[in-house]
């Protein structure tokens, strides 16, 4: 009888096992519903708001009701529940949208919505502000996090509903800020914080080379400077103020720091050197965003030395190098982590999804951003006063050759030096030609309408 | 909760009667059944002791106070092993018994006893067996312990009356 | 009517109250398009009760709870099946509740008693050889499913009570233990161990791996229960290395499984939710739409779906029914397992069935259910009762038989022969 006992024990596990799980399944039905819903053929959907309360995205949108071209600066950022674009805020968080509860059911009336912290109105100006150039451009708040900027040109109008998929540019469908890009000289802006963390401020700074408007390296191939009379000898700051190759080229080669110093610091910043790491770098609220990468072999090398400018190999997407710059802006060496989503309502109106701001890890010291820190607000001191009146910014420009030199992609990143105000952008216009827009005005007409919306 | 106002405020009445009153119904059916499956456990138990001849073993021995007196196993199983064994039904704390003993097994209502190839050896009133049936009044032993199989003392029903 | 004292009105009245209630939501809420259809059903379902209440009564046998119970849950699930996709009765699924009722009196009657059974033993083997040689020779080649005009039986199904039959059986002759190599153990063992790789082997090779599980959770039972028999303590070295053992197994097996099986082992569902997918997304999609009361019989979206009465008829009846009513009904199958419980079997032969019958209808809910929620990898196993498939239904009503056999092995008339049998007991029969 003992033996029966044992026998019991065992069908009572057995049974305690599957009442077990099926507890978690009922637990998993109730919480993940929304999510399944979401996947079904006409489901209810909320609208999607922008910080103030504009809307931008309504599943009943029309021309009609909002102006032909309302949603055309955020067509491939925040997108439709169309499944033509996948890496969109609304295909990504279409269970928040759901206007379903388990318990309610689906109601077509209900208050699921989702409130962004973009500000549309900005948002559009700088848009228009592109002019007849593509590009893209975002800025966020560098201490909460919060994107209020973030647009990519040529962008698709979700109002057409792909009629004119056909007819549409290249790249409409895909919002190119989460996507790498040639960096230019924004790339120099890490080879400086590598050698700030393994140099040091005062041995970088005694470092003086020399400029002629090209410099032939060790191994015998010829680095051209853009400035075909050379810039004379200059020391770091001056060299990054004038984004100086032969310089920089001269930096990489110097015996004073390894090829792992460089390759360790790009890592940690969340590079994939010689394609080690994994290629996501951020899920910014279900978008993915993809990480920077570059291919370092050896100092002297001719492509290991334009890696380290933003050339060759290297590719970097224009969030990440933001992020960077809140890591300097902050002088804690710390990324403050990007988001959009603001916070949700679920369909019977209670707030949910509640945005936390998140940091990286530490990617360089505090004293290292500090003294990058110091280098960039220099170079805008000296060159781009006139961006912000009566502010401080710290910036690098980069001039990116783009399929064998080409076509030049002008970019243009940095921070606002002023605690109230505390923006961290990143500017791209591709294939710009001189005579044609500038990215510091673009940037001029972003801060100053931020600045105007934000204080409004 | 808020959620489960609106829920119930937006409910059909007949909806929601119907639905909750097939619930109830299905509970009260479920709870019907372990009703009556206990009660039925009840009656095996009374079943069993028809089955199992009404029997026990008795011997006399220390209880778990320390004191001597007579001890009853009851034989609730169709299948009692006997040994030193912890996990033995009836278990013996003998050096002289082996740890899996012997083996009580009752069909039709009558018991027989095996051994399962015990050191010291299991004998029915005297004799040393292999396998043989048992009878009120027999007296078991296995090694230096004695066992008197017969009726329960209080025999419910019947029992008593075939002795 | 039941001659052992107890008045089972109570739970027969509320049985018949439960179907009574479930005819009028589908009365209320259902989706029929004449009230004919409604009533057919109405009167199939009553009849159903009824009858079977009427044929349990010429049985004397010691409890009819779980006779009950199967009653009720077959006709519960004869109205979900009928409800479909529009009200109906389900004349497929009529027959085969009646198979499932037919076969729980077979099963309860072949194998209440042990002794005779384990005389019968080699006919159980022979049976299992039969149905492993239909598998191999009948099926066409490397398929589970026998076709026989319309009907499709699956051979393996019937395996399951056989080979929990063989390991209950064959537990008593643990006792006759011979040495073969190193070892001593009984030769029913090694027919058990000969015919559970048999039959491991034949799911292997014809692909059937829903039925895997199932079988795999029997022998573990099975094994556990010998591990406990007659040494009746738990062997801790033993079954820690069964552990290891079955870790092993499990690990090889994974290695050696077919591309598809591991494809679906870490498959992302929603990423080809028209693809490989499509059925679990839509059973999800279908659970959330149902909610806790369902959108009425017959309103759902799921009977599109292929499979929708076997694979996934847990999300289907959810949709449907809602999930309130759906757990519950799983609930009511868990109840029946459960009555083993309170009411235990006298016999280690019942005890050790009674396990085994609980195993395979634990791991099969367990497969049918958490599988079609992607909880665990979808195998496209049945659910026990509510599934709809008469191989499935007619196995498992032979598995409640079993059950039902632990918890009354004889009738009302066998134990007053038997009291009636005591005086004559006299001679002694010593077999030194």
């Amino acid at each position: 009888m003992k033996s029966i006992r044992r026998g019991q024990f065992l069908i009572i596990i057995m049974l305690l096992i599957f009442l077990f799980m099926f507890g978690i399944l009922i637990y998993k039905l109730q919480h993940e519903s929304a999510f399944y819903i979401s996947h079904a053929h006409g489901t209810s959907l909320g609208k999607v708001f922008d910080r103030n309360g504009d809307v931008l995205f309504d599943p009943d949108a029309t021309a009609e009701k909002y102006g032909q071209d309302y949603f055309i600066d955020i067509g491939n950022l925040i997108g439709d529940d169309s499944r033509q674009m996948t890496n969109t805020l609304v295909a990504q968080n279409k269970d928040l949208l759901a206007n379903f509860s388990f318990m309610l059911g689906e109601q077509s009336n209900g208050n699921a919505s989702i409130h962004c912290t973009l500000d549309h109105d900005v948002n559009r100006t700088v848009y228009d502000a592109f002019g007849s150039k593509n590009g893209c451009a975002i800025a966020y708040n560098y201490i909460t996090g919060e994107i209020y900027i973030c647009l990519s040109k040529p962008s698709v109008n979700i109002l057409n509903h792909y009629a004119d998929i056909d007819s549409l540019e290249n790249g409409s469908l895909l919002c190119s800020v989460f996507y790498p890009t040639v960096p230019g000289s924004t790339q120099k802006i890490a080879t400086t914080i590598s050698a700030l963390e393994h140099m040091g401020y005062d041995k970088l700074m005694s470092k003086q080379y020399d400029c002629t408007g090209s410099y032939t390296n060790l191994s015998d191939t010829v680095i051209k400077c853009h400035q075909a009379s050379g810039h004379g000898t200059q020391n770091i700051i001056d060299a990054f103020a004038n984004s100086c190759n032969p310089f920089f080229a001269q930096l990489v080669e110097d015996p004073d720091w390894k090829l792992s110093d460089i390759e360790e610091t790009y890592q940690k910043m969340g590079f994939c050197v010689n394609n080690e790491t994994d290629q996501t770098y951020l899920n910014i609220n279900g978008i993915s965003a993809y990480t920077a990468s570059t291919f370092l072999t050896d100092k002297k090398d001719f492509n290991t030395q334009w890696g380290c400018m933003g050339q060759g190999t290297t590719l970097a997407s224009p969030l990440q190098i933001m992020t960077w710059q809140s890591a300097i802006a902050n002088s804690n060496g710390v990324s403050t982590m990007p988001y959009l989503i603001d916070y949700a309502t679920t369909v019977s109106g209670d707030v949910t999804a509640q945005a936390k701001t998140e940091y990286s890890a530490q990617m360089f010291t505090e004293k290292t951003a500090l003294n990058m820190r110091e280098i960039m607000l220099q170079n805008g001191r000296k060159r781009y006063s006139n961006v912000l009146p009566d502010t401080d910014i710290g910036v690098k420009s980069g001039t990116a050759q783009i399929g064998n030199a080409k076509t030049e992609n002008s970019l243009l990143t940095g921070f606002v030096d002023d605690v109230n105000f505390p923006i961290a952008f990143c500017i791209m216009i591709e294939n710009r030609v001189s005579g044609e827009v500038t990215t510091d005005q673009i940037a001029s007409v972003m801060l100053k309408n931020l600045k105007d919306s934000l204080n409004s | 909760m808020k959620e489960l106002f609106t829920y119930l405020s937006r409910l059909t009445i007949p909806d929601l009667v119907l639905c909750a009153a097939a619930v109830v119904i299905l509970d009260l059916f479920a709870f019907a059944v372990i009703l009556s499956a206990y009660k039925e456990s009840n009656l095996c138990k009374k079943r069993w002791e028809k089955v199992g001849a009404n029997m026990e073993l008795r011997m006399r021995g220390k209880n778990a106070e320390g004191n001597t007196e007579i001890l009853h196993f009851p034989l609730e199983a169709d299948e009692i092993l006997l040994g030193r064994h912890i996990s033995a039904d009836i278990r013996l704390p003998d050096e002289s018994v082996s740890r899996y003993h012997a083996l009580m097994t009752v069909t039709g209502g009558v018991w027989s006893i095996t051994d399962l190839g015990s050191k010291s050896g299991t004998f029915v009133n005297g004799n040393r067996i292999q396998q043989t049936s048992l009878q009120s009044g027999d007296v078991i032993q296995f090694g230096t312990m004695q066992m008197k199989f017969t009726k329960k003392p209080n025999p419910q029903r019947g029992g008593q009356r075939n002795v | 009517m039941f001659k052992n004292g107890i008045s089972y009105a109570g739970t027969i009245f509320l049985m018949l109250l439960t179907h009574i209630s479930m005819l009028g939501i589908v009365f209320v809420r259902g989706n029929y398009g004449n009230i004919s259809d409604l009533a057919i059903l109405a009167g199939a379902v009553l009849v159903m009760d009824f009858v079977g209440l009427f044929v349990m009564k010429r049985y004397r046998q010691m409890t009819y709870t779980l006779d009950i119970m199967l009653l009720g849950i077959l006709n519960m699930s004869l109205i979900f099946q009928s409800c479909f996709g529009g009200v109906h009765l389900s004349i497929k699924h009529l027959v085969t509740c009646i198979a499932a009722l037919v076969a729980c009196e077979l099963g309860f009657l072949l194998t209440r008693d042990h002794e005779w059974i384990r005389k019968q033993k080699k006919f159980v083997y022979v049976v299992i050889g039969l149905l492993v040689l239909a598998i191999l020779f009948l099926t066409g080649g490397r398929s589970m499913w026998i076709t026989i005009g319309s009907f499709s039986i699956q051979p393996s199904e019937f395996i399951k009570p056989c080979y929990i039959l063989i390991c209950a059986a064959s537990i008593v002759e643990l006792h006759k233990k011979v040495k073969v190599l190193f070892f001593h153990v009984s030769m029913d063992t090694l027919f058990m161990g000969a015919v559970t790789i048999l039959i491991f082997g034949l799911q292997w090779w014809c692909r059937d791996l829903g039925s895997l599980p199932t079988f795999g959770a029997i022998f573990v039972c099975s094994l556990f229960c010998r591990l406990c028999y007659p040494k009746a303590k738990i062997n801790k070295t033993a079954i820690a290395s069964m552990c290891v053992g079955g870790i092993l197994l499990l690990m090889i097996a994974w290695m050696l499984a077919p591309a598809y099986v591991q494809e679906r082992l870490h498959v992302d569902i929603w990423a080809d939710q028209y693809g490989t997918g499509y059925q679990q997304c839509q059973a999800l999609i279908g659970i959330a739409r149902g909610g806790w009361l369902g959108v009425g019989a017959g309103q759902g979206n799921l009977h599109k779906v292929f499979a929708h009465e076997s694979d996934i008829v847990f999300s289907t009846i959810c949709e449907e029914w809602g999930l309130l009513y759906a757990s519950l009904t799983v609930l009511m199958i868990l109840i029946m397992l459960t009555t083993i419980l309170m009411n235990p079997p006298k016999s280690y032969y019942h005890a050790t069935m009674a396990a085994g019958v609980v195993a395979a209808f634990v791991a099969q809910m367990a497969l049918n259910i958490f599988g079609s929620c992607n909880m665990i990898p979808f195998t496209g196993v049945t659910l026990p009762f509510i599934s709809q498939g008469g191989s499935s239904m007619v196995t498992c009503g032979f598995l409640v038989g079993m059950l039902k056999a632990g918890q009354s092995p004889l009738f009302h008339h066998e134990i007053i022969e038997i009291t009636a049998q005591q005086p004559r007991r006299r001679t002694r029969r010593n077999a030194t």
